[in-house]
């Protein structure tokens, strides 16, 4: 059957994963616009979703590796063999009582996925198939307030009233990566009277639409807020009602004598924002009637935690935690489980293996999952032995030069692969997929069914997405969920009792009310239409112990340092090495990517010079730039601790004397598309977090998105 | 007239592109199974614009669709009448049906045929040569005269003395020889010697600004033109008694008649430029007092009009005369007795053209005496063959040593020989052997050498000289020091051609329009040509090039009338058709680039505005889907108006066509 018509479904360019409705003639996908009924926008990303489609470069059959692991030579064979060949190996690692050296890495759609209850249920561990971009800020939010805001939580913009104030700190929030709608939410909240404010020390398109930039030095955002919060609290211009029933009995004393020596002029000495600056914001902070604040590039530093931690004190003693216009909590619709519930393998006792002989280090770790980018460093240790990946690149994701890429080639003395079996979920050749065993052709997202259960999306509030089969798959696609079900069916029986994926859904969907179906019906798309606000009240406190807001984190008092409170330095990775490599490299996003994900680096509309990013040049500040004599369009070599990297330079007043700009996420050299366009990784810079330990933030935190580099002419 | 509009607003919009993504998409002007970066059409596209240095920076983004001008030189362009603007909404379109994209073949390289040929792409005044040639072929020569004026107001002029480089870099001489171009424009612009028949732009909206331009030639009257066009009040002075400069006193009337130039002139006085000739800066005027006569800007196009000297024994002697002068007592009807002998001294067109003057005033033996052997001649070779047709004969490698006396005037020269000119570096550096000395009997002397301009007013007005003498001026900007004064033409890059000074005198107007109305001088200003390589033509019309009627040498002696006649034009639209059309008429005309090539169909296309959408009462694609709700729909004098009541600041410097932009 041959659909025509403008369907609604959900794009998968990017994680946000935005409502849209697709126009289909006689089985063919034409065109996508926003969703009118859910927020409304798609992004360009969303937009070039149909190139993704008809890729010529789309992945049709099952394919195993004939060469070496890299060299990227493959036979065809049939979707039984490989089913085969996977379930042989995963029954020989359990029945080695090796089942947790299985990790898949993949983007959990839902937290009820059933990659995930595959896992669960054999023993295995899931990464996100990305660096855990966001953890510092939940393991924060959760330390403070018992809520999960994660990165896809951002103020809700179209709630801020006239008068608030909109921060985003590291945050590239026109990129559409939370939702499409953001853009024009900030903007017309702009124009009703809010103001923007843009903490980056790069000029980005939101810093061009900003009331004021404040291109602070890199790392220095701690400082800086609790610089803001010292001259609130020592001025008395705190949220004293908040304050008075909301903060746990002490904490605030305790923030106080912390505060002591935090002045805005000592705070300016790091994070070089004057302290003139510091008053102003912060006294206009505290007089507004509510201020959001955004990041993530300040989440993704080697003091992510610390930061994240001064986040919520400011959030908190300005008043602004589930206000309007201020940091929203997550709410929760009940799902259905799906019994019985396989009990997830204990990551205290099994996990940690990634860390190898530093294991001891992790010993405060305190995130729902694994680090993700220490599978180089797990390889190697043998603590990894079977990688699945679906949706993701960890071949260009993961940070070191390469290093993914050789520890999965890396041979023991027997000459056999350390890793033992790699399978690549895709519906186009990766990066990673070229170095895999088993290549399976995925379907794209306009091809499968996919629950959406994202409680806290931007775009839909508390609710439940579908997306849903528009096209057909071109020749054997299948999708990952439905031949991880097809394996736990085999592996794990008693909990693969459900059909299939949609039957799966359906008992989910129960809880609702709801089925497959039914969802479909309405719309493919169920909300309560409502946030709420200062939901604390209503339910009489907080999830905390206390149920009171946590200001002061006593587990941390003594582990491996002190971070009972916020420590104010800038990151360790930004002052080990000062002297040999005075640039720091930014890594900024732009709208036409994501992450390093081939989807969009093969995309020939995302790399067209007209409608896209087709590469990242070396942005240099002229000013430094002259100090080395280099010139536009000069090619350098930048060099970091760990790697190096030739690359043209491009001019631009938009960056910081101090620091250099790479695009994030280049480097592709697979597909029509990626390999005919140029373009670095930043990740061949910035240093494989497992061999940088000291610099990192080992209870939650991970850094992993700048270094310090030097330029080599 | 009726027009719709988007009005874009640049405080919204974030440069995001996914309304580049979703026309394409819509418009389906994309193969997504074959698409590849920068092969793709595209009917929009978005532009940002960075102002300031950190930290103190700005920055705005927006989109340039079809701009669906009031008066789309698109339209005038096509051969085919394939465009036009529809009445009831004021869309410019492309009628598929009668688009032939220039008689391309169906399976051209898109990308190729989007290219700029190289006849406009070499053109000084980059006019769109393709265009009024295949306007030409078509019979369609008003409409051709009007695509010209666009680009240069003196088509008839340059018809006549224009050295072409638009000939010399058609493609059609990798068949044969290349398009009579020159020989087409002259009959095209004839057109504007008939008050019936020529072409007097439209002014737009009078402006109160006044503007000066200090010298009538090329460069100045260019200016003036263009300014005049934009509504500027314009007066320009000059210190000789008539107009046109070195149009009127370098060039001799047989390659030059008076009546083109005049006729050409007047078209600018017509269009209120006031031309106020015998008027010599510091003395009638100065910049003081044109800045205190109201004039918001200066320009000086001052030119060269000072012979070099030889510096050489008797140089001052009777019967020695500077070419330059010569040529201009010649123009202002000056008697001269130049006897019966005269020897020319240099190897320029000027020597030349000082050489074949000598000839016409009477002269019964010319010779031309330079330091360059034959093939190291400035001068063309063209205008070689013309002297030797006239039995000027040419003496090579000699340089002047003194000027012989007798009875208290010239008498005769000695000359050296020249061993070398330039050295190795390619600098003018003449070697002389002392030993070999050549003596020549003559009447007269005149001495073209080289140019120069007059320097005393600059000094004076604190305007600074480069050190080759010529006025500075920014090479993008044409701006002085001086931020009010401009400065271009000869007076400030050396002696250069006629379409040279046109095209300084336009970008001239573009600064000065700038600077009073206050936008960045430098802005968009370096634009890179990229122009085609290949042909793509269907095919191709054998004909041999036209041959351009000249007078025999024996109709030459003892006149000044042209040398060189006109084509018929029947023999014009053969010529015509002999274009290979490297690009496409369209596209090279618009100003916004904004027009693609479909290479399977062979045909030009580019943004409707979706009319189709219009009709049924839905947004153009763009509007629909932008982000951010940056563009809003509706007609042109309602959205303006939505724009004025909320407060609205037009940004006037991209809202030139249809499209609003706000912020």
């Amino acid at each position: 059957m041959e659909k025509s018509g403008w369907i609604p479904t959900m794009c998968y360019q990017c994680k946000a994963e935005c409502a849209i409705i697709a126009r289909v003639e006689d089985g063919v996908l034409k065109e996508i616009r926003g969703n009118p009924n859910s927020r409304g926008k798609a992004c360009v990303k969303g937009m070039s979703g149909v190139s993704l489609q008809y890729s010529p470069d789309r992945l049709t059959y099952p394919m195993k590796r004939v060469g070496e692991r890299g060299e990227g030579k493959f036979e065809r064979i049939s979707w039984d063999e490989a089913v085969d060949i996977i379930t042989t190996k995963l029954k020989d690692l359990r029945d080695r009582g090796e089942a947790h050296k299985l990790t898949a890495s993949f983007f959990p759609h839902s937290i009820t996925d059933p990659k995930w209850r595959f896992l669960n249920a054999y023993g295995g561990f899931i990464n996100t198939a990305l660096p855990h971009c966001d953890s510092a800020k939940i393991l924060a939010w959760i330390k403070t307030t018992g809520g999960v805001p994660n990165h896809h939580i951002p103020p809700a913009w179209f709630t801020v009233p006239e008068g608030g104030i909109m921060m985003l700190a590291g945050r590239h929030a026109f990129g559409g990566l939370e939702d499409a709608s953001i853009p024009k939410d900030i903007l017309e909240a702009k124009e009703r009277g809010a103001k923007l404010v843009v903490v980056d020390p790069f000029f980005t398109a939101e810093a061009a639409k900003a009331d004021q930039w404040i291109p602070i030095r890199p790392g220095g955002d701690t400082a800086f807020f609790v610089g803001m919060i010292q001259h609130i609290v020592a001025n008395g211009m705190y949220d004293r009602e908040f304050v008075a029933n909301w903060i746990r009995e002490g904490d605030f004393k305790k923030l106080q004598d912390y505060l002591a020596d935090k002045t805005p002029e000592r705070m300016s000495e790091i994070c070089d924002v004057p302290a003139e600056t510091i008053r102003q914001l912060a006294e206009e902070c505290a007089m507004a009637p509510s201020v959001g604040v955004d990041s993530f590039k300040g989440v993704m530093l080697g003091n992510a935690l610390d930061f994240s931690h001064a986040w919520c004190i400011f959030m908190a003693v300005t008043g602004n935690i589930d206000n309007p216009g201020g940091q929203p909590l997550p709410d929760l619709v009940p799902l259905s489980p799906v019994e019985p519930a396989p009990t997830p393998p204990s990551l205290h006792d099994l996990g940690w293996h990634r860390t190898g002989p530093d294991k001891d280090k992790f010993e405060k770790y305190s995130f729902i999952m694994e680090p993700t980018w220490y599978e180089a460093q797990a390889i190697r240790n043998g603590d990894l032995k079977v990688l699945m990946v679906a949706e993701a690149n960890p071949a260009l994701t993961e940070m070191g030069d390469y290093s993914w890429q050789k520890a999965v080639c890396e041979k023991d003395e027997n000459g056999n692969y350390k890793l033992e079996l790699l399978v690549s979920f895709e519906i186009m050749l990766s990066e990673t997929s070229k170095h895999a065993d088993l290549v399976l052709p995925d379907k794209s997202y306009f091809e499968r069914w996919e629950l959406l259960y994202m409680p806290w999306w931007y775009n839909f509030g508390h609710g439940v997405a579908l997306r849903q089969p528009i096209v057909e798959a071109p020749g054997e696609c299948r999708h990952a969920n439905d031949v991880f079900i097809e394996m736990g069916k085999e592996l794990s029986p008693e909990y693969f009792q459900f059909d299939d994926l949609v039957s799966y859904y359906d008992i989910e969907l129960s809880g609702l009310g709801l089925s497959v179906k039914k969802l479909q019906e309405m719309g493919g798309h169920w909300s309560p239409g409502s946030i709420g606000f200062r939901k604390y009240e209503t339910a009489g406190g907080f999830g905390t112990p206390s149920e009171k807001v946590h200001l002061y984190w006593e587990d941390l008092e003594e582990a491996p340092w002190s971070q009972a409170f916020p420590r104010v330095d800038l990151p360790l990775e930004y002052r080990a090495v000062l002297d040999d490599y005075p640039f720091v490299l930014v890594s900024y996003r732009t709208i036409f990517h994501s992450g390093s994900g081939q989807w969009t680096f093969n995309n020939p509309q995302l790399r067209d010079s007209i409608s896209g990013f087709q590469e990242n040049p070396l942005l240099m500040n002229p000013v430094a730039a002259k100090e080395l004599d280099v010139s536009e369009g000069d090619t350098i070599t930048a060099e970091s601790p760990t790697g190096s990297v030739q690359i043209q330079v491009k001019l631009s007043e938009r960056i910081r004397p101090d620091c250099v700009a790479l695009g994030h996420g280049f480097g592709s050299t697979v597909g029509g598309v990626a390999s005919a366009c140029k373009g670095v990784s930043d990740n061949r810079l910035i240093p494989d977090a497992g061999a940088t330990l000291d610099y990192q933030d080992l209870i939650g935190g991970e850094a992993h998105v700048s270094t310090r580099v030097r330029i080599v002419k | 007239m009726k027009q719709v509009s988007m009005m874009i607003d640049l405080n919204r919009c974030i440069g995001c592109r996914t309304c580049v993504v979703a026309c394409r998409n819509h418009k389906e002007i994309i193969d997504h199974n074959k698409a590849m970066p920068d092969e793709i059409p595209y009917y929009l596209r978005v532009e940002t614009r960075e102002k300031g240095a950190f930290p103190n920076l700005s920055m705005d983004s927006w989109i340039v669709p079809c701009q669906h001008c009031r008066e789309p030189k698109c339209e005038t362009s096509c051969p085919e009448g394939a465009i036009s603007k529809a009445p009831e909404t004021g869309v410019v379109t492309i009628d598929p049906e009668k688009c032939t994209g220039c008689e391309a073949k169906s399976e051209s390289i898109a990308v190729e045929k989007r290219k700029i040929s190289p006849c406009k792409g070499n053109c000084p005044a980059n006019i769109n040569v393709q265009g009024y040639v295949n306007l030409a072929a078509q019979g369609k020569f008003q409409e051709a005269l009007r695509l010209i004026k666009d680009e240069n107001p003196f088509p008839a002029i340059c018809g006549r003395v224009c050295h072409h480089p638009c000939e010399s870099a058609c493609i059609r001489d990798d068949v044969d020889e290349p398009v009579a171009i020159n020989a087409i424009k002259r009959f095209i612009s004839d057109l504007d010697l008939d008050p019936e028949t020529r072409y007097v732009p439209e002014i737009k909206e009078k402006k109160d600004e006044k503007v000066a331009i200090i010298g009538a030639g090329p460069a100045g009257l260019t200016s003036a033109f263009y300014l005049a066009k934009e509504g500027y009040q314009v007066n320009v002075f000059d210190r000789l008694p008539v107009a046109g400069g070195m149009m009127a006193v370098g060039i001799p009337e047989y390659r030059l008649p008076n009546d083109i130039l005049e006729a050409e002139i007047n078209v600018i006085r017509d269009m209120g430029v006031e031309i106020k000739t015998g008027v010599t800066l510091g003395e009638e005027i100065s910049l003081d007092s044109l800045k205190n006569n109201g004039f918001g800007a200066v320009f000086m196009a001052t030119g060269l009009h000072f012979g070099g000297r030889l510096d050489v024994d008797g140089e001052d002697l009777p019967g020695v005369f500077s070419g330059l002068d010569l040529l201009k007592d010649i123009a202002l009807g000056k008697k001269i007795e130049i006897g019966e002998k005269a020897i020319v001294i240099g190897g320029g067109n000027a020597a030349i053209d000082s050489a074949l003057s000598a000839k016409r005033l009477g002269a019964k033996e010319v010779t031309l005496v330079c330091l360059e052997q034959r093939d190291e001649m400035p001068a063309w070779n063209k205008e070689i063959t013309d002297a030797l047709e006239e039995g000027i004969e040419i003496a090579n490698g000699l340089g002047p040593l003194r000027f012989m006396e007798k009875d208290g005037r010239l008498s005769g020269i000695e000359f050296q020989l020249c061993t070398s000119v330039f050295n190795e570096k390619g600098e003018f550096d003449p070697q002389y052997d002392d030993c070999q000395l050549t003596a020549m009997e003559t009447d007269s002397a005149i001495i073209a050498i080289s140019l120069l301009g007059e320097r005393n007013f600059a000094e004076n007005s604190g305007i600074a000289i480069t050190s080759e003498g010529g006025l500075w001026a920014d090479p993008l900007t044409l701006q002085t020091r001086i931020e009010w004064l401009f400065a271009g033409g000869d007076s400030v890059s050396g002696p250069k051609t006629v379409v040279e000074a046109i095209a300084s005198g336009k970008e001239a107007a573009i600064s000065i329009d700038r600077y009073i109305r206050g936008f960045d001088l430098r802005e968009d200003r370096v634009k890179e040509i990229d122009m085609a390589s290949d042909v793509y033509k269907a095919e191709y019309d054998p004909a041999k090039r036209a041959q351009i009627p000249r007078l025999k040498p024996g109709e030459r002696a003892g006149n000044f009338n042209e040398i060189e006649k006109g084509l018929t034009e029947e023999m014009v639209i053969q010529e015509a058709k002999r274009c290979l059309n490297c690009g496409c008429s369209c596209i090279q005309s618009c100003p916004y680039s904004v027009i693609q090539f479909d290479g399977e169909a062979g045909k030009s296309h580019k943004c409707d505005l979706c009319q189709d959408r219009i009709y049924a009462g839905e947004l153009p694609v763009c509007a629909e889907v932008c982000m951010t709700d940056a563009i809003t729909f509706g007609e042109y004098d309602l959205v303006k108006q939505w724009a004025v009541c909320d407060g609205r600041t037009i940004v006037t410097d991209l809202s030139k066509g249809s499209m609003l932009y706000i912020k």
